[in-house]
């Protein structure tokens, strides 16, 4: 991993839906650092808890029936879940800024995009409006809008996915955070546009010094962006380590299903992609072990019985896994 | 925009075509010459003949109603058969009057209801939103006439605050005003708490709170604005409903205004009066619903922009 600053460290995060079905722990023992001008990759199948892990972060989670249960969420030495909502309105948008996965909805339809950046850099620095709207201008400019005076008066139904998730981005940037979060920022957008979009968070994040919180499930826009990498299941870390670790040596069953699941291009046999057996586990129902354990092909007895802890491999490789536990890991040796 | 405007115009013009032919038409099937009636039973039919032929009455019955189109246009809406004055000076008296209680009215719901409606869905299933929306299902359940009496019982005759009926001051119509204006002031509260909570939900609100604005100036700003589209839709619609129901109100409270003048002109059948009071409130409500259609224009950016991508 880099060795920078640290900028954010949450530990043991725990995000609860209180709903008629019961208690649903949607996020469970969650723990990673974000270092100055890193970007953490965040990956998962659908439903594991990235976007809540993510909003958790600027306490935009739905509440009611989501709360966060357990945890520190320490930025720059501070405690974030200690703050009170004035001081948290001070940071969203100002120190931690996000992007949607929804750029078609994530817009204020009602209000001219110009106006929408703006509103961001008023709330947080003391500027007149004319500089504001000069400053909206120059960021519309800055992620590549072409007619950026156009643009500035329009209303986000006039302009296509790919030119609203810039205005985001523009908008995320305008007051140039420290922490970048992107949920899923090319999910809702044409393949072409995709490469844009994530090379303009690239270059937004070079050109303001920021860190990158990526959520995707794409593998492929993870060994392209991130310097280390969070692989997620049923709202628990299982594999968390460097890019380079994880496409060379994945070490979770899980994480190892998730690669052979990428479509390999250069290959020519018709090698038929191998799928994940069974399906990921409701929230309502998770099994009692490790939450894998029921579509793992290497669980033995103990992972039906008890959830293991992260284990550190060294070079920063943490896994969640009995097979790579001290003792346990016996069990497999013979293999 | 201007596309648009001209099209809704041309469109408000046809309605008003439509409602002067049915109205007219309609008045003259009714039986009953006003001759006749404006002259006594015992009139002898040489003066019935030539008060006819004055009138213009003996004409084609087409011809008799492009006549009065015509004079209508130029502000003449004839004379009433009963109080020789002008039918046009009649019906702005009377209506100035109504005016004033619908206004009220008006005022009510409007203000009233949209500030219930966003208190309520902010508060959302707490026992503010609760206690409110059971106070407006009262409210629409209520008929006017009831809530009308209720507050001439307590409000005048035991607390003697306001005064019973009549036009005497202005405050004689703070009473009429709200029993006019209660259920509509319910309905616009529950409407507006339905279209606040679903732009609650919508994930532009999450990202004006993701950039760090409090919690009103998400809902003031942002909430707001997106929730009053379909409130401005009953609020244009009620308009129609509250001249309406202003007849009934009028008459408890003794009240004369247009809806108390044309139920009074329908008894004796003095039919200018009845013909260009209709006109008169058709043309004030369609004109209302183009100002409301406009409104929705500031309100909503993509109105426009359909029409004009249309056109
Ligand atoms: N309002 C809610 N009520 C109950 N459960 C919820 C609610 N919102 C989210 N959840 C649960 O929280 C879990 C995590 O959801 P989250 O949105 O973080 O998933 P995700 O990893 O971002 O998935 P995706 O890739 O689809 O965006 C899900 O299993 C979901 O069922
Ligand atoms: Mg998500």
């Amino acid at each position: 991993m880099k060795e920078n600053k640290e900028l954010l460290e949450v530990k043991n995060l725990g995000i609860t839906f209180f709903t008629d079905q019961g208690a649903l722990p949607a996020v469970q023992e969650v723990d990673f650092k974000i270092y100055e001008g890193e970007t953490l990759g965040v990956v998962g199948e659908s439903g594991c808890g990235k976007s809540m892990t993510a909003l958790s972060l600027m306490q935009l989670i739905p509440t009611p029936p989501g709360k966060i249960t357990s945890g520190e969420i320490i930025y720059k030495g501070e405690d974030l879940l200690k703050k009170s909502q004035d001081e948290i309105q001070q940071i969203r948008g100002k120190e931690i800024s996000m992007i949607f996965q929804e750029p078609m909805t994530s817009l204020n339809p009602v209000i001219t995009v110009g106006k929408q950046i703006m509103e961001s850099i008023l709330i947080h620095d003391e500027v007149s409006k004319e500089d504001a709207s000069r400053r909206a201008l120059e960021m519309i400019k800055l992620v590549g809008i072409p007619m950026p005076e156009k643009v500035f008066a329009s209303y986000p139904h006039q302009l296509s996915g790919g030119m609203r998730q810039r205005i985001m981005i523009a908008m995320a940037l305008s007051c140039q955070p420290s922490l970048l979060i992107c949920d899923e920022p090319t999910t809702a957008l044409d393949v072409t546009i995709q490469a844009q979009i994530l090379r303009l968070i690239n270059k937004m994040k070079h050109e303001m010094n920021s860190s990158v919180l990526l959520i995707t499930h794409d593998m492929g826009v993870i060994s392209e962006m991130a310097d280390n990498v969070i692989v997620m299941y049923a709202g628990k870390i299982v594999e968390y380590t460097a890019v380079k670790n994880l496409f060379k040596n994945p070490l979770h069953p899980y994480t190892l299903g998730l690669m052979a699941s990428i479509p390999d291009i250069d290959s020519d046999d018709e090698e038929e992609l191998e799928v994940i057996p069974g399906s990921v586990p409701m929230l309502y129902e998770l099994p009692k072990g490790c939450f894998f354990a029921p579509r793992c092909k290497y669980a033995k007895e103990i992972c039906h019985n008890e959830c293991p802890s992260m284990i550190d491999k060294g070079e920063n490789h943490l896994v969640r896994c009995w097979k790579y536990d001290k003792e346990h890991g016996k069990e497999w040796e013979d293999e | 925009m201007g596309s648009y405007l001209v099209k809704r115009v041309l469109q408000a013009i046809g309605v008003i075509l439509c409602i002067s032919i049915i109205t007219f038409f309609v008045l003259n099937i009714v039986p009953g010459n006003p001759v006749r009636i404006m002259l006594g039973e015992f009139a002898d039919e040489a003066t019935i003949a030539r008060v006819t032929a004055e009138m213009g009455l003996d004409q084609p019955i087409i011809v008799q109603y492009f006549n009065w189109l015509k004079n209508m246009l130029m502000g003449d809406f004839g004379v009433s058969y009963f109080q020789n004055k002008p039918v046009l000076d009649i019906l702005v008296t009377s209506f100035l009057i109504t005016a004033k209680l619908a206004g009220i009215a008006y005022l009510l719901s409007i203000v009233l209801g949209v500030v219930v409606g966003v208190v309520a869905a902010v508060n959302r299933g707490k026992w503010i939103d609760s206690f409110l929306m059971t106070l407006s299902v009262f409210g629409i359940s209520a008929p006017s006439f009831w809530i009308a009496i209720i507050l001439q019982i307590f409000i005048c005759l035991k607390l003697n605050l306001l005064p019973l009926s009549g036009i005497s001051s202005v405050s004689s119509f703070i009473l009429p005003g709200i029993a006019l204006g209660t259920r509509y002031a319910a309905s616009v509260a529950r409407i507006t708490r339905t279209s606040m909570l679903e732009v609650l939900s919508q994930d532009y609100i999450r990202t004006a709170q993701a950039k760090g604005l409090k919690k009103w100036a998400v809902i003031i700003k942002h909430a707001f604005r997106n929730a009053l589209i379909p409130v401005i839709t009953i609020a244009g619609s009620e308009l129609g409903s509250i001249l309406t129901g202003s007849v009934l109100i009028e008459s408890i409270f003794q009240i004369p205004g247009i809806g108390k003048m044309l139920v009074d002109s329908i008894n004796t059948r003095d039919l200018p009066i009845v013909q260009g009071g209709v006109m008169y409130i058709a043309v004030i409500c369609v004109i209302m619903y183009l100002v409301v259609d406009i409104l929705y224009t500031f309100v909503d950016p993509r109105i426009t922009l359909g029409k004009e991508s249309e056109s």
